[in-house]
């Protein structure tokens, strides 16, 4: 498997707060840390605003991978919106595994306003991440 | 003066959070506000840390306006601050002041930073030229920095700076500067600021740890001060947030703290207050991120008088495996060769002390900041012997001169959350000298409608070659021209300078475009570029450019992806509007009649609102009066009669005594209240914001045959006796006071505050009243913070005997006959011995009122420990959750009369400021119902965190109070129908984008 991924580039959709993630994303950028292009992102006001419905959508549509950036868990803005996106991506998991489809295949992140670093290093990981596990089998299938 | 020739603007000096938060009370109630800082960027120190305790979090963005959200920025604080009524002024000193309060003439003068900062692009073409490396501040020297540096890496604005001082004048910069932006001949420009009123917000300088020349600090490279660890522990640090110790970049594997480096001692003799907190807080993140770690905290008292404070104490000891070691006459040597440090001191049972440690944090307290120091002689401010700013008695935040307030550490060393709740009394003080402010209704006005069909205009911007280099701009022009919607594709140079923005502007209404895609940096977010003109800004040079170097194809492709999702997000944009929604009442209510609920009344009606102040007892006054001095020897009687005096006196205040709130209902702007006196018929009113100053009660205890023995009697009854003269100090030789009895343990796991201050207090003025008398104060950890520490060494050099006790060796009281014996285990001389008082004195601590009937009334929290729960510890401290609702005194959390005072200062300052609206304005992005879909579960109304989500009981539907709604769309994604949705941030905006993006 992980050979014929050797040239695959995954299609990636980040849905990351306004408050810490994008902050996140922009320290990266003024620091000039590197991560794949693979990654898209849209941002939200808050990760408690995700809905699950987004994500299955992209899945759905040929997103090999989604990831969900979020603050740290007490940070967010609007008191408790990361906490329900934990709850909501938990239960969405199940839903995935029901699915047959990796689990993997969608990450929630914490990464504050001061984690450049570890916004590049996330970035860099997932792609690793979904790279090893090859195009997402709805693509495959749906490209017959 | 005629009202007309009074300011309305004021000075606020040091924008750190303190500054910030002071500037924004002014600015959201109509004032004009000059917010300067000597530094290039404003966020203080907080900017250097990532959390704070006591639940490591961080939270500065909450300090951020709730009402008229869109009147400022909305984004994390580290990135700036914009708000239309706030001037921020960088660089700037204060270089003189003349007039008086309600009209300052102040001159400044504003040192160029060397790069206009308008036409920097924040490229750092001039840092990478530098040949210049010093010692970078941001990172406390851990890192170096080119003398042509970004001060601020989270800044929006990525404005550079050159630092004057160690530039060699090269010109190297000056050369490479695309659009040159720098001006090496650095001028300093003078200007005159009319105010009316000043507000100091100046903060703290770190004691120079250097001066203490017995920890070895900058002697030994593994010694480091709490400042320099938050560096290292920081994911914007120098080590990216890996704890590397200097000498040697490995993990440390035992890290010691060490407490009270330069506080507490002979040259200053004061508390600093948060370092005891900040070195808990450091621990545990030490902890979290390697458990292996073994850390020790050194220390003399551990001060956790605070809320929540105690049980954050317990969770790093017991959860943890923190280790607490007391001692003192610390000292630190190393190790040559392996640098490792070793520490000694004497143990509390006087035996030496003996650690060697990979890794040792100084915990340096806080004192006068220079520029404190500075101004104050500038304004003639009077000082304190330690140089900190003297105020007055009971009124932390009012300097000795009319018209000049201070917040935060400049008055005393202090944490965020009172730092904050004085910005905010501050700010109320200040704003009473102002003149009125003009039209509080200057909102947003609603746009216009929405055009037909999308002509979208699509500005792609190059910054020079910063995002041609990584990208192919071009490309992306012909691209995104053939879009359909899109009328116009341009590439433009730096669309951030004013010139290129100007001209983008009119070619924008030329063509008459509807909508407009700004692709380009950063800085373009949050500002007004095109009007009400639906915008997308696109960034493509810190979130691609710069971030994708080497794959230029791989970041076309993203950069097209990224405008199609834009465009697809711009097309089922709607034109933005705010709602506006009137205020029932302007009046507001305050519960219970203490000192905390008079000075808030009071204050409100200062501001010019009826209040409505209700006691459920006979009389107004609370604990007030029963209490006769302060420790600091203040008048506490004259106090209570002056509040009295002026409550009685004010028409706009009335007073429900024997009344309590039977019912409560409603939200910010409109409540409803129905009050039931104890022989009259019900009352009812309605009310804007509601202020809770309930109150607690000294603690009663059956521990220490309490109420066995008259010759038992609490801190309070004492004060009583001492004060009605019932007591003669002259027929006593000795007595005992016993400290924490309910406090700090299981029952009760929170620190009273006030106890100690009151031993001290009764203690000194026994033994001023009879020296010969004979006192033991048995004690657990001793609370004098700030300035009370003096009292704590005066009783000792009294001869006041303290002797510490471990809450598993309590003392034993025993009672017979005429005799009391108390024994107690003492540490220092290691054994027990006994005393026999004529009387025996039981600091019995706070305990809150049963709280539970209001908060459910209100639908409001309290914390574990049963005081009112604010809305965020360090930076809403008097707000509670649900808009509209402020909390301040005991009610709140234990704390002093001077400490209440501010906090009802502040609750009443929050409350004024939804008062003095005429409606409440809501942001932009707030969430929407269709009716028709909604089944009325009520899904929302659990989901959302502000109370804004309400069932209308007729209808059968969930609405949105847009006013109270924040934008956070936790309903939207809740609401199983998808009947609610968040402007510009709705399902269709989001799915368009998604499709676009795949």
């Amino acid at each position: 498997m992980a050979d014929d991924n050797k040239d695959f580039e995954p299609i990636l959709v980040g849905f990351f707060c306004n408050w810490c993630t994008s902050t996140a994303a922009d320290l990266a950028g003024t620091t000039r840390l590197q991560y794949p292009p693979n990654i898209r992102p849209i941002r939200t006001m808050c990760s408690g605003s995700v809905d699950p419905i987004y994500i299955l959508r992209a899945l759905l549509s040929g997103a090999d991978g989604i990831i969900i950036g979020g603050c740290n868990p007490g940070d967010c803005h609007y008191v408790s919106g990361n906490y329900k996106a934990r709850r909501r991506i938990a239960g969405l998991k199940t839903i995935l595994d029901t699915l047959g489809l990796e689990n993997d295949r969608v990450w929630l992140k914490w990464i504050s306003a001061a984690e450049g670093q570890k916004f590049a290093v996330t970035m860099r990981d997932f792609t690793e991440k979904i790279k090893e596990l090859g195009p997402s089998p709805f693509r495959k299938n749906w490209s017959v | 003066m005629n009202s007309k020739d009074k300011p309305d603007s004021a000075l606020v000096i040091g924008a750190g959070i303190a500054g910030i938060k002071a500037a924004l009370e002014l600015a959201e109630l109509g004032h004009r506000v000059y917010l300067c800082d000597r530094k290039t960027h404003i966020g203080g120190t907080l900017l250097q840390l990532d959390r704070w305790f006591p639940d490591d979090h961080c939270g500065m963005c909450k300090v951020l306006p709730i009402f008229s959200r869109d009147r400022s920025s909305q984004y994390c604080l580290r990135r700036g601050l914009v708000h239309h009524n706030i001037e921020i002024l960088s660089a700037t000193e204060i270089t003189g002041v003349e007039g008086e309060a309600g009209n300052f003439a102040v001159s400044t003068a504003t040192r160029s930073s060397g790069i206009h900062p308008d036409l920097c692009i924040g490229c750092g073409k001039c840092s990478e030229v530098c040949p210049v490396e010093v010692d970078e501040e941001f990172n406390q020297g851990l890192g170096k920095r080119k003398a042509a540096y970004l001060a601020n890496p989270t800044a929006l604005a990525k404005t550079y700076t050159i630092d004057a001082q160690h530039c060699t004048r090269c010109r190297a910069c000056e050369e490479v500067c695309p659009t040159k932006a720098i001006n090496l001949d650095m001028q300093t420009s003078e200007n005159t600021l009319s105010v009316g009123a000043i507000i100091l917000s100046t903060g703290f300088d770190e004691f120079d740890a250097q001066a203490a020349s017995q920890y070895g600090y900058k002697r030994f490279p593994n010694v480091i001060t709490s400042l320099e660890l938050e560096r290292l522990l920081s994911g914007s640090g120098p080590t990216r947030g890996s704890l590397l110790r200097p000498s040697d970049d490995k993990e440390p594997q035992s890290v010691a703290f060490l407490q009270c480096v330069g506080s507490r001692s002979l040259e200053r003799n004061y508390c600093s207050s948060a370092c005891c907190m900040y070195a808990l807080k450091e621990a545990i993140m030490i902890k979290e991120k390697y458990p292996g770690t073994d850390v020790c905290i050194y220390f003399m008292d551990l001060r956790t008088a605070g809320k929540g404070y105690y049980r954050y104490f317990e969770k790093a000891r017991d959860e943890l495996g923190i280790r607490f070691v007391r001692c003192r006459v610390p000292r630190v040597m190393q190790n040559f060769k392996t640098h490792d440090v070793i520490f000694s001191a004497l143990g509390e049972d006087g035996q030496p002390i003996q650690q060697q440690c990979d890794l040792i944090v100084l915990s340096v307290g806080q004192t006068p900041s220079a520029q404190f120091v500075q101004v104050s002689e500038m304004l003639g401010l009077q000082r304190n012997r330690w140089e900190f700013c003297r105020t007055r008695a009971f009124s932390s935040v009012e300097s000795l001169r009319d018209g000049i307030f201070v917040c935060g550490s400049a008055a005393a060393p202090k944490d965020i959350a009172d730092t904050l709740t004085e910005a905010s009394a501050a700010a109320g003080n200040a704003s009473l000298l102002l003149a009125a402010p003009g039209d509080m209704q200057g909102d947003d006005q609603q746009s216009g409608e929405q055009a037909e069909d999308m002509k979208a205009a699509v500005f792609i911007c190059t910054c020079g070659e910063e995002i041609t280099r990584a990208l192919d701009t071009k490309e992306l022009v012909s691209f995104s021209g053939q879009l359909a919607g899109v009328i116009h594709a341009g590439e433009v140079s730096h669309l951030c300078l004013p010139e290129t923005l100007a001209q983008v502007q009119t070619k924008i209404r030329d063509m008459g475009a509807t909508h407009v895609i700004a692709a380009g940096c950063s800085a373009l977010t949050g500002q007004k570029l095109f009007g009400n003109l639906p915008l997308e800004i696109v960034n493509i040079r810190e979130g691609l450019a710069w971030v994708h170097q080497d794959n230029r194809s791989a970041a076309t492709r993203k950069a097209r992806k990224l405008i199609s999702m834009a465009l697809a997000r711009l097309r089922y944009a709607r034109p933005s509007r705010t709602v506006q929604s009137s205020i029932v009442s302007a009046k507001g209510l305050v519960i219970g009649g203490g000192a905390s609920g008079l000075s808030a009344a009071l204050r409100i009606a200062e501001h010019g609102h009826q209040v409505e102040l209700v006691e459920r007892s006979g009389e107004v006054g609370g604990k007030l009066r029963s209490i006769h001095s302060t420790l600091e020897g203040e008048d506490s009687r004259a106090l209570l009669d002056d509040l009295l005096k002026r409550v009685s006196e004010n028409p706009l205040i009335t007073v429900h005594t024997e009344t309590v709130v039977e019912h409560i209902s409603g939200h910010a702007g409109a409540f409803y209240a129905k009050l039931q006196g104890s022989d009259s018929e019900p009352y009812e009113l309605d009310a804007g914001a509601v202020v809770i100053a309930t109150g607690a009660d000294e603690g009663t205890t059956t521990q220490y045959l309490y109420g066995q023995n008259e010759r038992i009697i609490t801190q309070t009854e004492l004060e009583e006796r001492l004060a009605a003269g019932q007591m003669d100090p002259q027929q006593l030789n000795s007595l005992v006071m016993i400290q924490c009895v309910g406090s700090m343990e299981a029952e009760r796991p929170y620190c009273s505050r006030v106890c100690c201050a009151q031993a001290l207090k009764n203690a000194l003025q026994l033994k001023e009243r009879n020296p010969d008398i004979q006192i033991y104060i048995l004690y657990r950890e001793l609370m004098s913070y700030g300035f009370m520490e003096e009292y704590y060494t005066r009783a000792r050099e009294q001869g006041i005997v303290f002797i510490r006790y471990e809450p598993d060796k309590k003392p034993v009281v025993e009672a017979a006959e005429e005799k009391l014996s108390v024994s107690v285990n003492d540490p220092v001389l290691g054994g027990a011995f006994s005393l026999s008082p004529d009387l025996l004195v039981l600091s019995t601590g706070v305990v809150p009122a049963d709280n539970s009937v209001l908060a459910g009334m209100l639908d409001i929290d309290v914390t574990e420990d049963g005081f009112f729960k604010e809305a965020e510890v360090k930076f809403r401290p008097v707000d509670v959750i649900k808009d509209g609702i402020f909390v301040c005194g005991l009610a709140h959390s234990p704390r002093n009369i001077q400490e209440a005072l501010v906090q009802a200062q502040a609750a009443a300052e929050r409350a004024s400021l939804i008062l003095s609206r005429g409606s409440l304005v809501s942001g932009q992005s707030v969430s929407e119902v269709n009716e028709t879909w909604c089944s009325g579960c009520e899904l929302c109304v659990q989901a959302c965190p502000y109370g804004a989500r309400v069932k209308d009981a007729d209808k059968g539907v969930a609405l949105v109070v847009e006013a109270l709604c924040q934008g956070c769309g936790a309903c939207v994604s809740a609401c199983p129908n998808k009947a609610a949705k968040l402007r510009q941030f709705t399902d269709r905006q989001i799915l368009a984008a998604l499709d676009e993006a795949l």
